[in-house]
Formats: structure tokens, sequence, C-alpha cells
């Protein structure tokens, strides 16, 4: 095939593929990006296996053997209620997955439509969202989400709600760029021609081919919500005791940080290695996207 | 290093340049053999994709900053093996001895700098010169090249520049060195067609003034013919033939000049660029034998679809590429003289 | 000039936005301040005393009306928790959280610069590579995980630094300087990540533009186009981001001021609201909101200065 060995042949080989998915044929080719999805894969199982899984009941106090370093017994030890660590971080698990995606859905269920409308609608309803969209990005995301938590109150579920605000706008745009560039295919126009209602062309056409970039978005925004879900639980605005997330179970190992250390390194791993995973995820639907739209 | 007459200034031999793209190592120019005297102008001459800008770059050593790798080939300029030296010698000539423009002027120009600042740099960068010495050498420069108004000029920034004013600005920065070879990479392609005269009348009275050498690489005969003493045509990233101006233009010794030149038809069409038999192959998808035989009226079967020709000296003093003796003869074809019509224009190969 | 006008309309606008939106957000929030603060044997007669006392009986827009006007003359009500004047107290805190701010920028935009560049002069190299690596870490761990951290590793264990407290300048530089360093790295960690992948792609694509070409044959070297040629074109791009990034760090120090136990902005903002104490919340985002505005005009402004092009608009 290189000018290299050869004179060149004839022509170019006759091509003969299964019709499959062009987009999945692209992402299983990004590797990086298959190795996160099946970690999280793994994360999924053991949050939904946690009350299987657990030795014992996370909440369950035992004051005689507390502060013990990871041992047989209790694999990642004991906290400073005695409570066996390895459960209540399986049990984490299951609160800070659950937290991101009520995060991230509360995010799409402001998003999604405020995003269909203004790309789809355009003129002034875009200008209007589009700007007070600006005004909400332009404050720091953390801020904004304790604020929001100062008005309602601390909570994990207030919490990811002021954390699925926070990340709305993010999905608003790509929404609205995804829309706008759907909008100007002519099935589109077609769609119009016939006399569907804009409504209908909305959800039944727009909807179902702004999927793979809305995917890849909401996949890196639950890494992110995960991550902030950590700060506000770490603050002690988000999980109450004696529920466990990540990131409250980091909070306790900060208390008690002066005496024991080994308290810090399992929940911060985990959260480390789940953001960056879901993040190589969207990064390679992402890639995937962007290497069809080339070739075409 | 004692340099007669005869020792060419830049002696180009078996030039071979591989990319590494998704399709595998690709041979962008292969084989390529030229020489350029002191003082004399030879163009490179071709259609886009023979490879001629991608051998500017490699006589400069410059491919590898494009992804490409020499592989085979030498290059000697001024009695050295050019491409032998290492990166800080050659970044030593490049300036100084060598000066090159490029065929974007306006991209070839750094936008958040100064047009002054831009020259004065080069200067600075190979003669120990103060920075007022090396801008006022900057602006001396621009009023060479006939910019109006030089000094004020030059404390702008490129985009205040038209298209010929910036090429201008380039040969100015090019040459503000007296380098004893100026590479063209197709100077007046890009500009409008009022300026290109003006650039190239530029150029040409330039070279005259500083008996620089220059290697003028175009795909328009008409500049040749009117700028150039030696010429070297170029296909499918091979040389294919070369003499001098004269020579090659009155009596073409390759059957692809002759296409060019209009004095035979060539199968397939010659001035459009469409996806049938008729242009230039892929590099990865080369013909057998001969490249340049599924285009041409004298392919012989058995011999041009098998052999690949060497460059040769069927002629002497004029090397091509053809096994085929059509035409090539001490008499012009056809008893006559070819009628050959040249000017800026009518000869443009096709893009 | 065309700017200053905008910024002269622009920000008060967004101000009065963002500071009503807060206000109103304020005044939704379920719970009665008054009935907390009359304490738990008040009467009815009371809590209406204390109500109108803090002027909670009038319309939501007299009281913001109200209160932007005190605002904007200085006075920011007083601290329900702590019985201090707001703006007394958002000033106290402002130095430690500024300071941090600062040095994690610093140290932020210097280790990108050097990083980005590096890797775009190496694309595909061990190193670029290893930033990559270093970049996707650094936005996927927790700020306040690698505050931990540090303290663990560099306070805790090897005593080289102090894990808590905060130093004024004029107190000891040293003290000051060494009381910041882990925070600020702690700090600087996310922005740091991001920016220098933006460096890394802002200088890659520039290094393949035509101009670059030329510089080489000019003969210039590499250093030398970097620093002349890359860096101000790499810039513009890498300018734009900068803006969201302070906003951002300037979020993270209520983390890592809770970690380090600085008594900043930051910290105040989430005792704040522990407390419930509205007029200490509205202050500071006020102050927060005014920051980020001016921020983000003097990185509008800069544009000006390092592209030419955009100097004429």
């Amino acid at each position: 095939m290189t000018a290299v060995e050869s004179g060149g042949t004839a022509g170019p080989a006759p091509v003969v593929k299964r019709a499959r998915s062009p987009l999945l044929e692209r992402f299983l080719d990004e590797r990086l990006a298959v190795a996160a999805g099946l970690f999280l894969l793994l994360v999924v199982v053991v949050a939904v296996l946690a009350p299987v899984l657990a030795p014992t009941d996370p909440s369950e106090q035992d004051l005689v053997n507390s502060f013990q370093s990871p041992s047989s017994a209790h694999w990642l030890g004991t906290d400073e209620l005695g409570r066996d660590l390895f459960s209540r971080f399986l049990y984490g698990a299951r609160t800070s997955l659950l937290a991101a995606l009520e995060a991230v859905a509360i995010a799409l269920l402001i998003g999604l439509p405020l995003g269909l409308l203004a790309g789809y609608l355009g003129g002034l309803v875009d200008t209007v969202l589009s700007r007070v969209n600006d005004a909400v990005m332009s404050a720091p995301a953390l801020v904004l989400a304790i604020a929001v938590v100062a008005v309602l109150g601390p909570g994990l579920t207030n919490a990811m709600l002021a954390i699925g605000i926070v990340f709305a706008p993010s999905l608003f745009r790509i929404v609205r760029g995804a829309t706008l560039q759907v909008r100007a295919e002519t099935y589109i126009e077609a769609s119009r021609a016939i006399g569907c209602t804009p409504v209908r062309i909305m959800t039944r056409h727009v909807l179902r081919n702004i999927v793979p970039p809305v995917i890849a978005q909401v996949t890196i925004l639950l890494g992110v919500s995960m991550l902030a879900e950590a700060s506000l639980s770490f603050l002690g605005l988000g999980v109450r005791p004696p529920e466990a997330s990540w990131g409250s179970m980091l909070r306790e190992a900060f208390d008690q940080i002066y005496s024991v250390q080994y308290l810090v390194w399992a929940p911060g791993i985990a959260i480390g290695l789940t953001v960056l995973a879901f993040s190589q995820l969207g990064d390679g639907i992402r890639s995937a996207l962007s290497a069809g739209r080339r070739r075409s | 290093m004692t340099t007669s007459v005869h020792t060419p200034l830049l002696d180009v031999s078996d030039l071979t340049v591989e990319f590494a793209t998704r399709k595998g190592r690709i041979r962008a120019v292969e084989g390529v053999s030229f020489s350029i005297d002191r003082g004399e102008v030879l163009g490179l001459v071709g259609e886009s994709g023979s490879g001629k800008s991608v051998t500017s770059l490699a006589v400069t050593g410059l491919t590898e900053y494009t992804g490409g790798k020499v592989v085979r080939g030498s290059v000697t300029f001024d009695g050295r093996d050019f491409l032998a030296l290492d990166p800080r010698q050659r970044a030593d000539v490049l300036g100084r001895d060598m000066g090159m423009i490029f065929q974007q002027p306006i991209r070839s120009l750094n936008p958040t700098m100064r047009i002054g600042d831009q020259i004065a740099e080069v200067v600075r960068r190979h003669r120990d010169v103060s920075r007022q010495a090396a801008w006022d050498r900057a602006v001396e420069m621009l009023d060479r090249v006939h910019i109006p108004d030089a000094a004020r000029r030059a404390r702008e920034y490129p985009h205040t520049f038209s298209g010929g004013m910036s090429q201008r600005a380039m040969i100015a920065m090019a040459l503000a060195c007296s380098p004893k070879l100026l590479i063209a990479d197709e100077p007046t392609t890009a500009l409008d067609v009022t300026v290109q005269a003006h650039v190239l009348d530029l150029l040409l009275q330039l070279q005259a003034e500083t008996d620089v050498a220059v290697l003028l690489i175009t795909h328009d005969l008409g500049v040749v013919a009117r700028s150039c003493q030696r010429v070297a045509v170029m296909y499918s990233g091979q040389v294919v033939e070369s003499g001098t101006v004269r020579e090659v233009l009155d009596r073409p010794s390759h059957p692809y000049t002759e296409g060019l030149l209009g004095a035979i038809p060539v199968r397939g069409e010659r001035t459009r660029l469409v996806a049938v038999p008729g242009t230039v192959p892929p590099p990865d998808a080369l013909p057998p034998g001969c490249r340049f035989h599924p285009r041409c009226p004298y392919a012989e079967p058995g011999l041009c679809d098998v052999e690949e020709p060497d460059l040769r000296e069927w002629l002497p003093g004029r090397p091509d590429r053809c096994l085929h003796p059509h035409g090539r003869g001490p008499a012009p074809r056809g008893g006559g003289a070819v009628p050959v019509r040249i000017d800026t224009g009518t000869t443009r190969l096709a893009r | 000039m065309r700017i200053l006008a905008r910024f002269l309309v622009a920000v008060p606008l967004l101000f009065v936005v963002v500071s009503f939106g807060v206000f109103a957000l304020v005044g939704l929030a379920p719970g009665d301040p008054a009935v907390e603060l009359a304490g738990q044997d008040a009467t009815a007669e009371d809590v209406g005393r204390v109500r109108a006392e803090l002027g909670l009986d009038r319309p939501l827009l007299e009281r913001y009306v109200s209160w932007l006007g005190d605002a904007v003359t200085g006075d920011l009500g007083t601290s329900l928790a702590r019985r201090q004047d707001v703006t007394e107290l958002v000033v106290s805190r402002i130095p430690p959280t500024v300071s941090l701010a600062l040095f994690a920028l610093v140290l932020a935009m210097l280790a990108s610069a050097v990083l980005g560049t590096l890797a775009a002069l190496r694309q595909g190299s061990m190193l670029d590579r290893g930033v990559a690596l270093f970049s996707a870490a650094g936005i996927a761990l927790p700020q306040f995980w690698v505050g931990l951290l540090l303290v663990i590793v560099f306070a805790l264990n090897l005593g080289w630094l102090p894990a808590t407290g905060y130093v004024p300048f004029s107190e000891s530089p040293g003290e000051w300087f060494s009381h910041l360093v882990l925070p600020a790295i702690a700090l600087a960690w996310l922005p740091a990540a991001e920016l220098t992948r933006h460096v890394r792609s802002a200088t890659a694509e520039v290094l393949e533009r035509d101009y670059v070409l030329t510089a080489r044959a000019k003969g210039l070297l590499t250093p030398q186009i970097v620093l002349k040629h890359t860096v101000r074109n790499a810039g513009i791009p890498v300018v734009t981001v900068l803006g969201t990034r302070i906003a951002q760090l300037l979020g993270g120090t209520v983390v890592i001021e809770t970690v380090f136990g600085i008594r900043g902005l930051g910290s105040l903002t989430v005792d704040s609201v522990l407390a419930r104490d509205m007029p200490v919340i509205l202050g500071v985002v006020a102050f927060a909101t005014a920051v980020v505005l001016v921020i983000n005009f003097l990185v509008d402004l800069s544009y000006g200065v390092i592209d030419p092009r955009a100097a004429r608009a």
C-alpha cells in the first residue's frame, strides 16, 4: 500500500464491512476511554451490591475497637467510633454515585429543555436565555452551590440540587450548540414543511440527534458533580451523619488528622480514580464524535 | 575552501523525503537532483502535489518541522554537506547564507510583532550589531523593496500590510543579511494578479543588484520564462527534466513538459482538476513503471508501464526521465520550430 | 474606550442583578431569622418586635434597595451571629484570602507556562505524556484531598511547614510565606492542571503556524522562537480562560481555608452559611461579585495589550 514498497497496485482493495454503529467503533478505538468505562462499570457494580458486599452495617459503632489500622478483620480499619471503614467505603460509593446522578439529573432537567428552546427558537428567547446562562456561569461553581445550600439548608438532596443548578448552564450550552447544528439539517426543514409542530420537531427529531454530544457532557458532569459533592460534604454542607459518602469520610479523616492518617487514603484515591474515569470516558466519546465529523 | 566557478553553490543529489501518515510512510519526493551556480536563477516547476515545496523545505533542512524526514540523498551548500550539520550549525546558515520566502506572506509574519522588529531580528541573530543598527538595516531593506514611507511602516504590525506589501517585507527579511541563496516558494501565487508582476520584477531587480542565487519554485511557466536561466521540471515527486530555459521550453525532452507547453495533447483534461485519470497520482497509489505513463500519449505497453525510468542524459546536459525515444533528437520535431507562446497566464498549469 | 463605557454600565448592572438574586433567595429561605434570634421563650410580640428591629417587616424590594444603598456607601449591616459590623468583618478577612489567592495564582501560572510549553515543544514524548497525566490527575483529585496529603506529608510527618494558620506579612514575612506555601500549592493544583492543558494546546497550535516556520528559516533557535514568537500568540487564547480560572480559584479558597485553618473570606463564607447568618453571606457575596466583575473587566482590557489586532477595536 505504501509507495515505499512497490510501484503501487492498480486500485484500492474492495472494502467489506459489517454494518455496525460507526460511533461505537470509533469509540472502541479509544482504548483509554474503554478502560475507563470498564472501571466505572466496576464502581457501579460495587455501589449497587454494597449491601451484599459490606461485612457489617456501616453505622454500627464499636467504640472498643476504634482507630484500628487496616487488618484482616477490618480491611480498611476502623474510624473514631469503631465503625468498619470498608463497609462505610462501599456504602460511600453508593451515596457518592447516587448523589452525582441526582445532580446531573437536575442539571439535565433544567439545561436540556432550555437549551432546546434556545437553540431551536432562536431570536429573543435565545438571547435572553443565553445571557442568563452566561451570568450564572460566571459565578464560581462552589460559591454558587454554597449560596443555594445556604438558602435551602444543609443536606444531601439540597446539596445535589445546588450542584445540579450550578452545572445546568454548561449542559445548556452543549444542548443549545448541538441543537443549532441539527436545526440546520435538511430533515428538519422537511419536517417543518409537512407541518410538524415545533414541539414535535424538537422532541422527535432534534432530541434524538443531539444525544451523542449530550452524553459526552453528561459523563464529564457526573465526574465533576462527584467532586462537588465531595467538597460540599467535606464542608459539612452535604451528607448528614451517620450516612457516609466519600466526601464526608474525608471530613472525618480530616477531623482526626492529628492522631491517625490512614483514613485519608481510600476515599481520596477512590474519588480521584472515579472522576478521572468519568472524564476519560467523556473525552473518548467526544473524540469518537469529532473523528466521525472530520472524516465525513 | 576554494570555490571555482564550476563548483555549484547548491548541489542537490538524489534527495528523497518521506512523511509518516496514517496510511503509512509515503515519499513526497524521490531521487531529486539539481544544482544552482552562484548568481544563477533556477526555476523548479510543477503542478500542485509535484513535491516542489517539499523539496525546497528539504533543501533548507526544515522538513523535520513539518513532519518529513530526508531518508536519502545529500544537499551540498557552499561546499559543505548541509544536512549533515547539526541543528545549531544549520540554524547559523539559515537566514545568513540562505534566505527563504513563502507562498502566503501574511500568514508567514508574526501578527504580534512589528515588521521592523521581525526584520531586525534576523540581522541581530547573525550579525553582532546594536539594536539601533539592526533597526536601521530593517528600514533600509524595506526601502529597497519599495515600501513607501519605510521608517513609519517598520513600526507597524503585519495586519496593516496588504498581500503584496507583506511579500515585499518577507523579501526584505530574507535578503537582510545578504545571503548567497534565496529560496522563493511560489512567491507570487497567492497575490493579486496585478501585484504579481511587480513583485516578480522586484525579485529580479534585487537579484541583478545583489547577484544572489535564486531557487524559484512555481507552477507558472511564464514566470520561469521571464526570470530563470535554468529550469527543472517536477512531476509526482521526481525531476523529470532539466536544462536551460531556452532548451527546455523550445525543445522539451519529456512528454510531460511537452504537454505543459501545449504542443501535444495530453490524455485527460489539462486545465481542470477532476477525479479521473489525468491528475498527478497520489503518493500512496503510484502507477507501475513510469509515473507519467497513464497520461502520456507516447506510452508503450510493456516498456513504460513496467520499467521505472532514471534521470539520464539522453541529450548532453539535459537529463530527463523518459524511456521512449519520442521526438527527442538532434532536430526539432515536425521539421520546424514548435511555436510556443509563453506569457503569464496562458501556460499556467492545472492546480 | 468603548470598553470603559461598557464597564461603567455593565458592571454595576451585573452587580445589582447578582446581589438582588442572592437577596431574594435569602428572602425565600425557610426559617425566620426573627424567630431564631428572639430565642426559645419569645412570645409572638417579642418576635414581632425583633422583626421590626431588623426591618424584616418591610417589603422585599424596599429592603433590598435600602441594603443596596447602604452597601454602596460601605455599610453592610451587622452580623447576626457575631454582633459585629459586617464590613469590618469582611475587611479583616480580606488579607489572608488575597494573599493565598495571589500566591496560588502565581504558582499556577508559572507551573502551567513551563509545563505547557515544554509539553508542546516535545509533543508525543514521555514528558508530554507525563504532563498530560499530571493535568488529568490534577483535575480529578479533590483539591482538599491534595491539601490533606500535603499536610500529612509536609507538616505532620516531615515537620517542615506549619499545618494551619496565617501570619500577616507585616508581622513576619518568613512566617507569612511558610504558612502560605502548602495551602497555595493545594489551591493552585487545579487551576495549574487546567491551565497547563490550555497552554499546551495553544502553544502547540502556534508552533504549527507559518510564521514559526519563517522564524526557523531565519535561523532563530528554539528558545528565541518560544519566547518571542509563541508566548504572545499562545497567550491570547490562554488569557481568555484566565478570567474564569481566577473566579474558580476564589471559590477554591473556601475549601482550602477550611483545611488549613485560615481565617479568610472562604472560611467566613462556610461559617456564615452553617450559621444562616444572612447579612454576612450577603456581604461576602457582594464583595466576591464585585471582585470577579473587576477581574473580568481587567482581562478584557488586557486583550488590547497582548493582541495588537484587538487594540484597534
